[in-house]
């Protein structure tokens, strides 16, 4: 047989479709004959071909680019062996050609193995005794309620965010208090219902100044007919002089803005004074 | 006797249940402080000043199954409190000077091999950042679950979960670039 009937019968031959006696002269020719013994193993599949260096490299630089990414979000399942099958399979063939990756592995597995054996450490002799010798001393008291208190106050103050969430309360509450109208004066809102810290100020001097301008003009009928009894009788009344209600009313006007000061610190027993001075009669 | 009753007897005031508890956990508490700490005789002192707040605390300490995490949780805090009074960073400490306790069972020449890469995990540990050394301190070292550690350091799940993947990955690293360990990371197979 020559090498072009063989190579013409071969696909027959590997498919095992040739008759008993060509198939026999086949492979008396194969076993001759170097260059068709191979053709006959490529063929078979019994001899493997080893790809040229970094074909594989060039390839995967042409498509998807190195797994290694991949891999190492693998690694760690990998080392723990909670990887599902198929990517173990896979991981594993990615690491037979990948040596970084095969080093990472290996670094993993090491740390994973000897982290555990770094857990306990001996504090040397005398720790357990001197630990003993200071708790003896301590009274084993329950823990005080004040104390869980303080614990978790401290634990609240030793939160990174705390001081945000506190600056976010402190805001809210300011915006609920006082609202954010640009140009009138500071009044807390729930109080609105009421006068204004202003208006009260302005009616008191106003209520003031009547009552020292009234008390005045009594005073000044006063001093007519007291300067008219004098006259008559020759006997001198003491009264009070229209100039010592004027200064009164500096004083009563003193009194007015401290009792609105008081007002807005305490605007119920601010209100009822209010009623009071205003009214003449008692607060309810 | 199981945890639970040692725990129970501890808080009936029992000495030697008390006595018990503190060896049980002073190899750990003491591991823990130093990796936080750095220095032995620091993390002596700070180790003592834990097993005294957990004897004060001991009333309301957790049942066996939360205990752990719960111990670890004042460790941790003791240690950060230490730094901060101090005002320092934790000091690297050489190995040599600490008797690490477990161990697997090994002939002579594994037990050196081992040493030696313990040696370079501990000096690798000391380079990752606060946050993933602590995960990979209350994981991988002390063995505490995700959950636990997130209750711990007051972080999501989540968080700590990917933390914890980074962390390991980071230490790898971290042991694969120190020139030392050239030829001493070869696993078997």
């Amino acid at each position: 047989m020559r090498c072009e009937e063989f190579e013409q019968r071969l696909a027959g031959l590997t498919a095992g479709r040739l008759r008993d006696p060509e198939e026999d002269a086949c492979l008396r020719h194969a076993a001759t004959c170097a260059k068709c013994t191979r053709l006959l193993e490529t063929a078979r599949g019994d001899c493997r071909v080893e790809p040229p260096n970094g074909l594989l490299e060039s390839v995967l630089e042409q498509t998807t680019g190195r797994a290694c990414g991949d891999a190492r979000e693998l690694l760690c399942d990998f080392v723990d062996g909670t990887l599902p099958h198929g990517e173990d399979a896979l991981l594993k063939g990615h690491l037979r050609v990948c040596p970084r990756c095969r080093a990472l592995a290996d670094s993993l597995e090491i740390s994973h193995v000897l982290l555990a054996e770094l857990a306990e450490a001996d504090p040397g002799p005398g720790f357990t005794a001197s630990v003993l010798e200071e708790t003896n001393r301590l009274p084993q008291r329950p823990e005080q309620s004040v104390d869980a208190l303080l614990a978790f106050v401290r634990s609240l103050f030793l939160r990174p965010r705390f001081a945000l969430e506190a600056a976010y309360v402190g805001a809210l509450l300011l915006f609920g208090l006082y609202g954010l109208i640009p140009g009138e004066p500071l009044q807390p809102k729930f109080f609105s219902a009421g006068p204004t810290v202003t208006e009260m100020h302005q009616k008191a001097t106003r209520f003031t100044s009547a009552a020292v301008a009234d008390l005045s003009n009594r005073s000044r009928s006063l001093e007519i007919l007291a300067s008219a009894w004098t006259k008559t009788t020759g006997e001198t009344l003491r009264v009070y002089s229209a100039t010592t209600f004027v200064e009164l009313e500096g004083r009563y006007a003193g009194v007015c803005t401290w009792l609105a000061e008081t007002w807005q610190n305490a605007r119920f027993r601010a209100g009822r004074e209010w009623n009071e001075l205003t009214d003449g009669r008692p607060g309810s | 006797m199981d945890l639970e009753e040692l725990l129970e007897r501890c808080r009936r005031g029992e000495n030697l249940a008390w006595e018990n508890l503190v060896r049980l956990y002073q190899g750990r508490i003491f591991g823990l402080c130093l990796h936080y700490v750095g220095n032995p005789d620091d993390a002596r002192d700070v180790a003592q000043e834990v097993f005294v707040k957990v004897y004060r605390k001991l009333r309301s300490c957790p049942g066996a199954e939360h205990f752990l995490p719960w111990l670890l949780t004042i460790c941790r805090n003791a240690c950060l409190d230490h730094l901060r009074r101090r005002k320092a960073r934790p000091q690297t400490t050489e190995l040599e000077t600490v008797r690490f306790v477990r161990g697997q069972e090994r002939n002579p020449e594994e037990q050196a091999l081992a040493d030696s890469r313990k040696n370079l995990l501990y000096r690798a540990l000391q380079r990752l950042t606060r946050m993933n050394r602590e995960i990979v301190l209350l994981k991988e070292i002390q063995g505490l679950s995700l959950e636990e550690i997130s209750t711990v350091l007051r972080i999501p799940l989540g968080t700590a979960k990917s933390r914890s993947h980074r962390a390991r990955l980071e230490l790898a690293e971290q042991l694969l670039n120190m020139p030392e360990a050239e030829g001493r990371l070869k696993t078997e197979g």
